[in-house]
């Protein structure tokens, strides 16, 4: 194992759930190295997730945890951090979790802007439950309920995330670790709600039904040809390549709990 | 460089493999506990220490160190 997972891993929770090569545990690898490297407590942070393969991800870290229901996660974070506005709060989440069932949670997150870290990991699907299409499925995408091929295009979710009222999105890719340690690592020094979408390749659920792929090797070959580094400033990546780094930040827009925190203060100066 | 793999973890899906630039891993004949064809240092001498192999690891299983 190596040594900065030796700090933080549960041992007595591992195997990782994940099947061989699943996106899902780099992210958990990367979220390691972030946190050791700000230093922080281990009963200075919850982590909240929901249902999915990716929701397994916190289970298997030394820090307290809520494992919640399918779609949930952000509405459990977020009454965390409300009763609890010194903690730091991770949400683990993947694109159906967090962009399907718990479509309205994220909208709605977003709009308050309140001060948790989502990590949503997209791999295009539904890997858990075998199959089924994510919001975030790409157009024409064989799946098991889209067998004629996805006639729906998927979310565009930099848009309605930052359109919603997000202060922080960033895109990473489980082929990109040190950009992804950065995403995360940003996300969580920003105070507001932060989004870091990571692609994750899935090379048993996707891979059997949306690709073709014979290994993860080759998934991640794919992946890497359809993502390309984002310089300072840019959004969009060229050449119709799926653009990584951080999209946006804003620090003017206020954080909720500190606005209720002020509000308040002055309601008890003024009794 | 002393490169470690967790034969208790790991599951053989060659993504150090892949991640390494300089040709220091490969998959051998030995099977890790969950019985899966472990990667192997074949070639630690032109190992850099860049640590790609250990990122890029999804069961948190390859370590890369000092000797
Ligand atoms: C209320 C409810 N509806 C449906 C399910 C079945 N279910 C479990 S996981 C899942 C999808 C998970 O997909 P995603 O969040 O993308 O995670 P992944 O497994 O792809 O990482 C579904 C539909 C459930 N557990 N609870
Ligand atoms: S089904 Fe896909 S998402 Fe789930 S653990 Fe396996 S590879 Fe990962
Ligand atoms: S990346 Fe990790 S799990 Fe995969 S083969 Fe290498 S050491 Fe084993
Ligand atoms: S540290 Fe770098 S050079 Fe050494 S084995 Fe790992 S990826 Fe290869
Ligand atoms: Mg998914």
């Amino acid at each position: 194992m190596n040594s900065t997972a030796e700090k933080y891993i549960r041992k007595e929770a591992l195997p990782f759930i994940f099947c061989p090569g699943c996106g899902h545990g780099i992210v958990v690898n990367s979220f390691l190295r972030v946190i050791d490297k700000l230093g922080i407590g281990k009963n200075q942070m919850g982590l909240v997730s929901g249902i999915g393969c990716s929701s397994w991800s916190p289970v298997y870290l030394q820090f307290d945890c809520l494992h919640t229901l399918h779609g949930r996660a952000l509405a459990q974070a977020e009454g965390l951090k409300a009763v609890n506005p010194d903690k730091t709060v991770v949400v683990f989440t993947g694109d159906g979790d967090c962009a399907g069932i718990g479509g309205n949670h994220l909208i709605h997150a977003a709009k308050r802007n309140v001060d948790i870290t989502v990590i949503m990991m997209s791999n295009y699907i539904y890997g858990m439950t075998g199959g089924q299409r994510a919001p975030t499925t790409p157009y024409g995408a064989i799946t098991k309920t889209s067998p004629l091929g996805n006639e729906e295009h998927p979310f565009d979710l930099f848009r309605l995330v930052t359109g919603a009222g997000a202060t922080y999105y960033a895109r990473a890719s489980a082929t990109h670790p040190i950009q992804l340690d950065k995403a995360i690592e940003e996300g969580m020094k920003h105070k507001g709600f932060s989004f870091i979408e990571v692609l994750s390749p899935c090379p048993t659920t996707a891979g059997r039904n949306i690709f073709s792929f014979k290994t993860p090797s080759e998934m991640y070959d794919w992946y890497e040809s359809q993502v390309a580094v984002l310089k300072p400033g840019q959004t969009e990546a060229p050449d119709g390549k799926i653009g990584l780094g951080i999209l946006y930040m804003n620090n003017e827009r206020a954080e909720l709990c500190s606005v209720q925190a002020e509000k308040k203060e002055v309601a008890r100066n003024e009794n | 460089m002393k490169i470690e793999i967790d034969s208790q973890w790991c599951k053989g899906c060659a993504l150090c493999v892949r991640a390494c630039k300089k040709g220091v891993l490969e998959i051998g004949g030995e099977r890790s506990r969950g019985g899966y064809l472990m990667p192997f240092a074949k070639n630690p001498g032109a190992c850099i220490g860049c640590r790609m192999c250990e990122r890029s690891c999804p069961d948190v299983c390859i370590s890369v160190s000092r000797e």
